[in-house]
Parts: structure tokens; sequence; C-alpha cells
């Protein structure tokens, strides 16, 4: 295993992942420019590739990131306007970023004269002082100088870098405006707006002292306010906010952010209200002695009102969501594995679970009711050891998704198109090697709707469609499988083009009749696509066919259903994970298969169901439906009382039947590879490891069911 | 001077025995049929009981099936039925030779049926012969040379050609 350790591969590595951090934030800005978390997120991606990339002294792309991080400081204070000119811009450093990533301390006059046009850019962007500063390369000394000096918009990149540091805290602040802030123009509404910009908040209304409506005056301020701020800007930042405050205003800290609040629960309600100083600690002693809930009592011994025992136990919640959110971020974001190691974790689990299987079965052989009962508590662990294996593999769709956005824009610009891309489930959990494999398959086929499925607007225009294509990414779940669609609202396929050129190609004879879907299948038909359409995106000389081999090869299918001129509609299918798979174990002649339980439909005695014509067809609840004889498929002996059961299974709604000798059990396992020795052994698909530590295999229903079909032709 | 002149003398005579060292390779001696093999033991991961193949259809007699071998699936191959030789029932000294080498673009393990483990035995090059004419049999495929221990000539196998993509290819199709 090459495990690097190389901390600049790992810098690499990281900075790998910001650049695309960068990226997709600049798609999602060209969207809403107006986004201020997506600014921030662009700038301090910037800003961990500098600062990063300052401690293995690449000069280059240090000062490179600083010019642009100092572009985006500006844009995160308000003082630029984030335009498209400048996100074009912006997408060019960022390939300029990975250039100088990966040229590292090298040279090369080509990406030497690129970073000074992109610079000279970027820099042409700020104010006077900011250009300074940029030029400056980044230096620390500079940076600071320049801002003494003259206070200039430096000052507030200075200003943000050292937030990044700071941990996001909370602090409670308690606001008591005088009576006669409304008469001397105060609002406290705005403060609180304002406080809200810091971060996220919770405000919580005292209403109690509002006078009988005989008494009141109108003109009076008779609220105040708790209000609970969680905020990376500090206490300064917060206090800076009621600096004209007239009247009585508390700000303190209850939960300061750091790594070593390791217990999600807060306070007790009694300690935050003592912490408050709204009761005595012998109050409190008192009022424990209670059985009653402590709340109630204090209210009713008139120590705290209903009110602030109200927003205390709404601190508490607030401290604990806060703890418990910042605890998830940044485990999540901290724990990084390599795919290797849990590739290893899910190997050895499966191993598990078939060492377990071995247990269970000597235990039940040798009737030991003990080591019987040990080996059921093993298996539930088990279980959950496995689930969570299975769930560390798997990764959101969106890692796929997003990563089109960048693709779609630029083939839009390259071919003149205008194209909307609309992404749906992106949460969608699928296993990281499937993705993986997606990938070429997906950007094909997206490839070819931008390139030969959706028109140019003027075409759109005269078709008397909006003037943008649109493009639908959207992944969900079915059963076992993950269903992904493209789906456009293009040109559609041309039926009559198709079978026109499938014709000419001798993929089908002319005289052959075929319905609409079938004709529009031919598409993935190898041979079908060929280099004379390609143009410069979807040519590559890589057709459907292909596409169409790496889904199956994932276990995988693809359909397509097209209206001409309404649009086209891939649809794939793919299994969850790869991993483990929940089958039926059929014994065919002397050996064990598993059939994938998500195809299966039904299970049934051949005999009762099998059509005396003597075609290979069965009659499954008034449907004709072909089988095949595994046996005489798998060219195996004939073994006494064989045949007898019959396995409907079903691949896009299309049925066969798979006869087998037996059927034993619901059989949970491990799918390994068979290798590249039994690459083109037909009709399995790879390996499981029995219970007793042989190996049985997988049967490659998809495989299975064409031959099926094509034997009934 | 003399007296420098004669340990360099030395040094140079161990290093010539260092390099002589060097160059003689192990070897693990096995038995099919009559003959005795050789083969390099870099090549080998390990030698292991036979035990039950499971059988993977449609495939090639000289391919058995495959094992388990403590988790990981592992193709079997028939070394008598890839020498095109008569067939023999496994018993007490039968046992699988696990070795690893390049089939077209991957690294592959491959468990291959022996008759018996002879023992490892040290070759160096001038014991070895690398020609293989013996007789234009099926094994010359895969033997690359031969190397004399003693009276016994034993026949080096070279492990890339135990499978080669164009057999297994060739063999698939004609099934």
């Amino acid at each position: 295993m090459s495990l690097s350790t190389d901390p600049l591969e790992t810098f690499r590595e990281e900075a790998k992942e910001l650049l695309v951090t960068l990226e997709e934030s600049l798609m999602a800005l060209e969207e809403e420019p107006q986004d201020h978390q997506l600014i921030d997120t662009a700038f301090r991606a910037l800003h961990t590739i500098k600062g990063s990339g300052n401690m293995f002294d690449l000069d280059r792309l240090v000062a490179f990131a600083h010019t642009v991080e100092t572009v985006f400081a500006a844009l995160r204070d308000g003082s630029l306007e984030l335009d498209r000119r400048l996100t074009d811009l912006s997408l060019t450093a960022k390939d300029h970023l990975a250039d100088l990533l990966a040229l590292g301390d090298g040279s090369d006059p080509e990406i030497e004269q690129r970073d000074r046009e992109l610079s000279s850019r970027f820099t042409a962007y700020l104010p006077e002082g900011g250009a300074a500063s940029a030029e400056s390369g980044g230096s620390a000394e500079a940076d600071v100088g320049e801002a003494t000096a003259h206070d200039g918009p430096e000052a507030g990149v200075a200003d943000d870098e050292l937030k990044d540091e700071a941990k996001d805290s909370t602090y409670r602040v308690i606001l008591k405006p005088s009576l006669e802030t409304f008469r001397i123009g105060g609002n406290p509404l705005l403060l609180i707006s304002e406080l809200q910009e810091l971060g996220q908040t919770l405000v919580m209304g005292f209403v109690a002292d509002v006078p009988p409506l005989s008494e009141i005056d109108p003109e009076g301020c008779y609220l105040h306010w708790d209000i609970l701020v969680t905020t990376a800007a500090g206490e300064d930042a917060v206090r800076d906010v009621f600096l004209f405050v007239d009247g009585e205003i508390d700000i303190r800290v209850v939960d300061e952010g750091g790594f070593f609040d390791t217990d999600i629960n807060y306070k007790r309600l009694g300690e935050i209200l003592v912490d408050r100083g709204e009761i005595k600690p012998e109050d409190l002693e008192h009022a424990i002695g209670s059985k009653d809930y402590l709340g109630d009592v204090l209210i009713r011994s008139g120590y705290v009102t209903q009110e602030q025992v109200q927003s205390a136990l709404s601190e508490q919640n607030y401290v604990r969501k806060m703890r418990e959110t910042r605890r998830q971020t940044e485990s999540s974001s901290t724990i990084k594995v390599q795919t290797e190691k849990l590739d290893e974790l899910v190997n050895l689990v499966g191993e598990f679970v078939s060492l377990h299987a071995n247990i269970a079965m000597l235990a039940e052989q040798k009737g030991d009711q003990d080591v019987r009962s040990a080996a059921e508590q093993m298996e539930g662990l088990i279980r959950q050891v496995r689930d969570l294996s299975i769930d560390l593999h798997m990764v959101p769709v969106d890692l796929l998704f997003s990563g089109f956005r960048r693709l779609v824009r630029d083939l839009c610009a390259d071919l003149g198109k205008d194209v909307h891309l609309e992404l749906e489930g992106t949460e969608t959990e699928l296993d990281k090697n499937v993705v993986d494999a997606l990938k070429d398959p997906l950007l094909h086929l997206i490839r070819n709707s931008i390139d030969h499925g959706i028109e140019t607007p003027e075409e759109r225009s005269a078709a008397g469609k909006e003037r943008a294509g649109r493009l639908k990414l959207s992944a969900y779940y079915a059963g076992a499988h993950v269903v992904i669609e493209i789906d456009d609202d293009g040109a559609g396929l041309n039926a009559e083009r198709i079978r026109a050129k499938a014709v000419d190609r001798g993929l089908i004879s002319a005289e052959l009749e075929l319905s609409e879907s079938e004709i529009q299948g031919l598409i993935f038909e190898p041979g079908f696509s060929t280099a004379e359409n390609a143009t410069n995106v979807s040519g590559r000389g890589v057709g459907m066919d292909v596409v169409k081999r790496n889904i199956e090869n994932l276990g995988g299918s693809i359909r397509v259903r097209s209206q001409q001129g309404v649009g086209t509609n891939m649809k794939i299918r793919i299994p969850l994970t790869l991993a483990i798979v929940e089958g039926l174990l059929a014994r065919i002649g002397d050996g064990m298969y598993l059939i994938n339980l998500a195809y299966i439909v039904e299970c049934l005695e051949l005999a009762d169901v099998v059509d005396d014509s003597g075609d290979q067809i069965i009659d499954f609840r008034g449907e004709i439906v072909p089988y095949l004889d595994l046996r005489r498929f798998f060219r195996l002996e004939a073994s006494e009382n064989g045949g007898g059961q019959v396995v409907v299974v079903a691949i896009d709604d299309r049925k066969v039947g798979l006869v087998v000798d037996g059927i034993l059990d619901k059989y949970q396992s491990v799918i390994k590879s068979l290798g590249k020795v039994y690459e083109r052994a037909q009709g399995v698909s790879g390996a499981i490891i029995l219970g007793d530590g042989r190996p049985a295999l997988m049967l490659d229903v998809d495989r299975l069911a064409r031959v099926t079909r094509e034997e009934l032709r | 001077m003399d007296g420098g002149t004669e340990s360099r003398a030395a040094v140079n005579a161990e290093e010539l025995v260092a390099h002589i060292e060097e160059e003689r390779e192990k070897y693990l001696v096995f038995r099919v049929a009559d003959e005795l093999y050789a083969i390099t033991v870099s090549a080998v991961e390990e030698v292991v009981d036979a035990m039950p193949v499971t059988y993977v259809p449609r495939s090639p007699a000289f391919l058995r099936g495959i094992i388990n071998l403590r988790g990981r699936i592992i193709p079997v191959m028939d070394l008598r039925a890839r020498l095109a030789l008569e067939h023999h029932e496994q018993d007490q000294d039968s046992c699988f030779m696990v070795v690893r080498f390049e089939l077209g673009d991957r690294e592959v393990a491959l468990a291959v049926v022996l008759d018996a483990v002879e023992g490892v035995l040290d070759l160096s090059p001038d014991q070895i012969d690398p020609r293989s004419s013996i007789g234009g049999r099926a094994e010359e495929a895969i033997v690359a040379g031969l190397a004399r221990d003693g009276e016994r000539i034993l026949l080096l196998v070279d492990p890339r050609q135990l499978l080669t993509e164009e057999l297994l290819e060739a063999a698939f199709a004609a099934i």
C-alpha cells in the first residue's frame, strides 16, 4: 500500500480539494452573486492555500493566491461587487492556481507569463492601496506597515485574517434599553438585526415589565431582551454593536469555542440561573429539595419569573445545539481516511461475517448451547460493524454532480449554447467506488446532451422553446439501487435517422421491425457512433457503447427515452454498493450460486408453470416469460432431482426465468472479484465466501437474462 | 606498498564471492508427473496444502476453479492439464503453490496444483542453460531453461508463461 506521508504531497492533495471548493463556490456565486457565505468560502479556500503554501516556500503560488484573495477580501467587505467578468477571471485564476501547484518550484515561461497577466488583471480591481499590498507579494511586514500608515482597505483584510483563526464563541447579551430609548431616537430592533449579522442568534424577548394598559406610556420602551449570539468575530465586535445604547447592557461569554468541550451537555437550569445572578445559590439548594420540576418550584416560590426560566432553558438548548453542530463540523472536516483503508475495512468485515457463519455452524453441529448463544450475540455486533463500514464507504452524489457545473458552463461557452443545469437529490449516497466509476460515463452523456441534444438559443426560439436549455441531473433511491437521470429539453432523438444509420452500418437489416424504444436503444450498440459525427466536444472516439459497458460493469443498466423535439431522458440504475450484496443462495449441479435479491421477483416450482409446447417458456401469472436452464448453460452434469426451481428475475421490467436445482437460503456477503484470469467467464460476475469458508459464485443476472432472450429468438 | 596491494586483492576476492553469492538465486523444486521443475522463489508467495476448489463453469480445462485463501479469491491452475499430461487424483502430497506474475497489465496471484514439493535449492548462473529444447512438448512454453543439480535435470519455469492473455483469450473463445 502506498500511503504517502510526504507533507508536500499532503499539501498538494489538500490544495486540490480547496481548489474544487473554490470552483464550486464560484459556480454557485454565478447564480447568486450576493451570497456572502459563498464569497466567504471562496476567500477561506484562497486564504488556506496561501497559508499552507507559505510553509513550503511556494512563493509564486503564495503571491498569486494573495493577489486573488485581496480581491475577495474586497468582495467580502462590500467595497467591490462581483460581476460575470470577475467570475470568469476567478475561474481562470483557479485553473492557474492548479498549474502553479503542479509546477511547484519549477519554472515554465508560459505559466510565468500568465501569472503576470492574471495578477495585473486582479490588481486592477483594487484601489491604489490594495494594489500596492498585492504587489508586495504578501509579505506580512508590508501589510502591517500599510495598515498602520493610513488605515486603508488592508486594515480590513488583516482583521479578517485574524478572525479566521478565531473559533466561534457564544455570548449572552442582556439588552435593557431605558424607558426613554424611543424618544431619543433609539431603535433596539436595529441593534438586534446588526447583531444577527455577526452570526447565529437566539433572541428572547421579555414583556413582564409592560404595565397595564391604563398606565402605559405609548412612547416608552418597556421591553428587554436576552440574546444569544454565536460568532467568531470576538467580544469586541459584539460590544461595538451596543456602543451607543442608552440603558443597561450586559455582555458575557457563555460558551467559548475550542477543542476541549468534549461534553455536549451544557449547564443545568439551576446553574444557569445562579450564573445569571437571578437566584441565590441557597435558594437553589432549597428548591432542589423538592420533588417537582425545578423550574416550576422556582417560579412558584417567586424566586424567578416564568420568562427567566424560559430564557435559561432556551440558553441551555441553544448552547447544546451549537456544541453539537460544532462537534459535527469539526469531526467531519478533520478526519480524512484513504479509500484503500476503507476498502480494506470492508474486506475485513466480510471475512468477519464469513468467520462468524463458520462458528455458528460449528456451534450448531456440536450442539453447544453456550457457544451458540455467544455466536448469536456476536452476529448482532457484526451486523452493526458491517453496516457502519458500508456507511463509511458512501458519499453523496453531490461530489459527482457539482463537478459538472464547470463542464456545462465551459461547454456552453465553446458551443454557443445557453444551458441551465439543475441538480436534484444531490444528498443521495452511493459507494465511493461507484461514484468514481460513474464519472466518465456521466461526463460523456452530459457532453452529448449539450453538444447534440440541446439546440442553440436561436433554434430554440424558432421552435417556440425558451432560449436557455434545461439539463437536469437527478438521483434517487429505488430499492437496492440508485437511479441517476439525465434529462434535457433538447431536440430529442430522431428515430428515422437512427434506424437509417443502423441499417447503413449493418447493425440491423432493413426489414427488421422495431419499436420506437428499440430503435432508440440502438445508439448503445457497438459501432453505432462513429467519428463522422464527432465534434471536438463529444468525439474522442468514445461511443455510447462504451458508456453502456462501463455502467454494466458496475452491475448497472442504462436506458434511453426520447421524444423528438421535446427532449431526451437517460436513466441509469446502479447498485447502492459494490461491496455487499444480499442474495438468494441456489444450487446448480454441485455448486452454490448467489442470485442478487434486487433482481428477484419470485421463486416457483418449474413443473407448475412450465409451458408444455417444448419452447423454453413459462406462464408467469398469465405472462409469457422465457427461461434458461442454468445447468445446461453451465454445461454441468445432470444430477438427481435437478432443475426443479425457477427463479423469476426482472431487469428493467423485463422478466426471465432462471432454472436452478434448488433454493437454499438468503445470504448476505461481500462480493469479491474473480480477477483477471476469469474475466471472460460467462454467466458469473464475482465470488462470495460461504459459512464453511468455501467460495461460491455470484450469477451475472444481467448477462443471463440477455442470453435467455437471445436464445428465444 | 606490497602489503597494500595484497589487501586490496583480498578485498576484491571477497567482493567477487559476494557477487557470485548475489547471483545465486533460490529456487523452489517441485514435481509434476515424472519431471522436476524449478521456479524462482521470488515469484512464489507460499505453498499451501491442497484444499477444496470451487469449479467455475464455462472455463478451460487447465483452470480448475477458485479457492479462498484467507479471504482472497485465487484462481487455481491444473498444471497437468496445462502441460497436456494425464489427470492425477489429489493425494496427500498434492499441494498448491501460489505464484505472482504479470498477466497483461495486472499482477495476478495463481494457485498451481503440484504433485509434490521437493525442496528449495540455490542455483548459480553457471548451472543454468537458458534454452528449453527438450523436444517440442507442451511444457516448452512454460520452460525458460534447464538447470543441472548433480545428477538431476531441472526444468526452469518462467512464471509469466504459466498463463498469458493470448492463451486465456483463445481458450475461453473455444468454449
